[in-house]
């Protein structure tokens, strides 16, 4: 029972997390039509972020605050220098986005060197939850990002910014001659997309081993999330993520992190198999 | 307030507009009239910026509209209700109506033109019947306080009942507010009903300019029969 309980409270963790970085891979290709393959750079380099400025001596919360945020300013940069040239050709953002990432990967072992650092865990001890001992940084992980998911929602579907994103991914040219200014929501949905896998990296950082190649790991679950629950929507990632989250743990918890990602892996195969348009359009024909 | 001079445009390698030239002066409704594909649609996409232009020029108020973007020419008060209508299905009436309406202007302005929208408020565009829809399209393109309106087939598809009502709403509501229109129409009877002022467009040039009173059977029958 108490073992099912902490299975549980980590399982939570992990797809709250996996839910942050595929809502950010979905902003960004519902409203740009670009794949971004550097998406799990991004959030390596939220963790790096928080690894810098802890050795400049900030606090660790102001580097969870901050990091994100620089990391969704390179975003700016990326989108400004190189991701814009390729809008409209679905398979050169693949390409562009691809490159990026191993630019970023290779920097980060220039200024950092290609081993893995640790970044120094907030000492905030634990708490009993329902009888059961954990520690108290993990539930903040899980707030933080439960608060991230719901922010972003309230972005798109409260705020007239979100009514523009939403008017842009349905039809561009029409959300134009209404007068929006649609380049400058590209930018913006680019770093806040950039901006939500920076966080995802930064509030794991202390829970992980920061390396430059740790973008990988969570880039591929990612993109199963999305294509899992289809594409289309804001929802979808979210289903997705907790299914792919899900499947991953338990079969983490009964075999072996490697079994798990095979399982996940065939899992996926098999639902894409049959549902080609991904879990939420059974739910949309219905409708 | 808007004129056009020698414009010159088209797709990929084939030219649609020939150096085409017209003026719509203040509180002007002109209706575009003539054979299909004979750049009637490619003129208004030119003038909101959709397609660029090879040469010529465009001004609205005097200034040009060259080489701005669809967006600032749209905040420059052109207000656009292109064929097929394009509402955001996947939104509410009112959430189309509200994009209109973030730089100045009210969503009321949509509501008392056509007042049967507001009961579908939060119904998604995409569920209403095609006459609704195009007043929704109208009723976006107004609620943007707009001193020039481009419309683009606003009759098709629409029962015919529904069209004189649409009509005569739109015709009273851009008197009164002294708008300058540019209709393109199939219908030729509605256009010519509606409007001052008929240019005949042939082969993408602007092949005749007549009152709307003065256009005889002989006169649409060489312009518009194949």
């Amino acid at each position: 029972m108490d073992r099912i309980l902490i299975f549980l409270l980590d399982s939570s963790n992990a797809i709250l997390v996996l839910m942050l970085v595929s809502l950010g891979l979905a902003v960004i290709f519902g409203l740009m039509n670009v794949i971004n393959m550097a998406h799990g750079e991004f959030l390596v380099l939220g963790a790096y972020g928080v690894l810098t400025l802890q050795w400049a001596g900030l606090p660790f919360a102001a580097c969870l605050v901050i990091a994100p945020m620089l990391v969704a300013l390179i975003g700016l940069a990326a989108e400004e220098l190189l991701i814009r040239r390729t809008y409209e050709r679905l398979l050169d953002t693949i390409l562009a986005t691809w490159g990026l990432s191993l630019v970023l990967r290779q920097g980060l072992v220039l200024i950092y060197g290609p081993g893995s650092h640790a970044v120094a865990a907030p000492d905030m001890g634990s708490v009993p939850v329902f009888g059961e001992i954990y520690p108290v940084y993990r539930l903040v992980v899980m707030a933080l990002s439960a608060a991230a998911i719901a922010f972003t929602f309230w972005v798109f579907f409260r705020t007239a910014l979100g009514l523009q994103a939403r008017a842009v991914i349905a039809n561009r040219n029409m959300a134009a001659c209404l007068g929006i200014n649609t380049r400058m929501l590209d930018r913006l949905t680019f770093a806040f997309g950039a901006g939500l896998a920076g966080l995802a990296g930064a509030v794991m950082s202390p829970l992980i081993s920061v390396d430059p190649n740790a973008g990988l790991g969570w880039l591929v679950p990612g993109f199963l999330s999305i294509l899992v629950a289809g594409l289309g929507s804001l929802s979808g990632p979210i289903v997705g993520a907790a299914g792919v989250g899900a499947v991953d743990s338990l079969a983490a918890a009964i075999s072996s992190p490697v079994w798990a990602q095979l399982t996940v892996f065939v899992a996926a195969i098999i639902v894409i198999r049959f549902f080609p348009q991904g879990l939420m359009a059974l739910k949309r024909r219905e409708a | 307030m808007l004129e056009i001079q020698e414009l010159h445009a088209g797709y990929g390698g084939g030219e649609v507009l020939r150096g085409l030239s017209l003026g719509v002066a203040h509180g002007e409704i002109v209706a575009l009239l003539g054979r299909n594909g004979m750049g009637k649609t490619t003129l208004l996409r030119c003038i909101m910026g959709l397609l660029p232009h090879a040469a010529g020029s465009i001004r609205l108020e005097g200034q040009p509209l060259s080489g701005l973007d669809c967006f600032e020419i749209a905040r420059r008060g052109v207000a656009y209700v292109p064929q097929g209508r394009e509402i955001f299905g996947q939104l509410t009436v009112e959430e189309n109506l509200r994009l209109a309406a973030l730089r100045g202007g009210t969503i009321e302005t949509g509501y008392d033109l056509f007042p049967g929208l507001r009961a579908r408020a939060k119904d998604p565009g995409g569920s209403l019947s095609g006459g609704q829809q195009q007043q929704l399209a109208i009723a976006r393109a107004m609620v943007a306080k707009p001193r020039l309106l481009l419309l683009d087939e606003p009759s098709e598809g629409i029962q015919p009942s529904v069209v004189n009502e649409i009509a005569d709403i739109v015709t009273r509501s851009v008197r009164s507010m002294g708008l300058s229109v540019l209709l393109v129409e199939q219908n030729t009877d509605l256009a010519l009903r509606v409007a001052d002022r008929a240019v005949f467009v042939d082969h993408g040039v602007d092949a005749a300019s007549i009152a709307s009173r003065a256009v005889t059977r002989e006169i649409l029958a060489s312009y518009m029969e194949l």
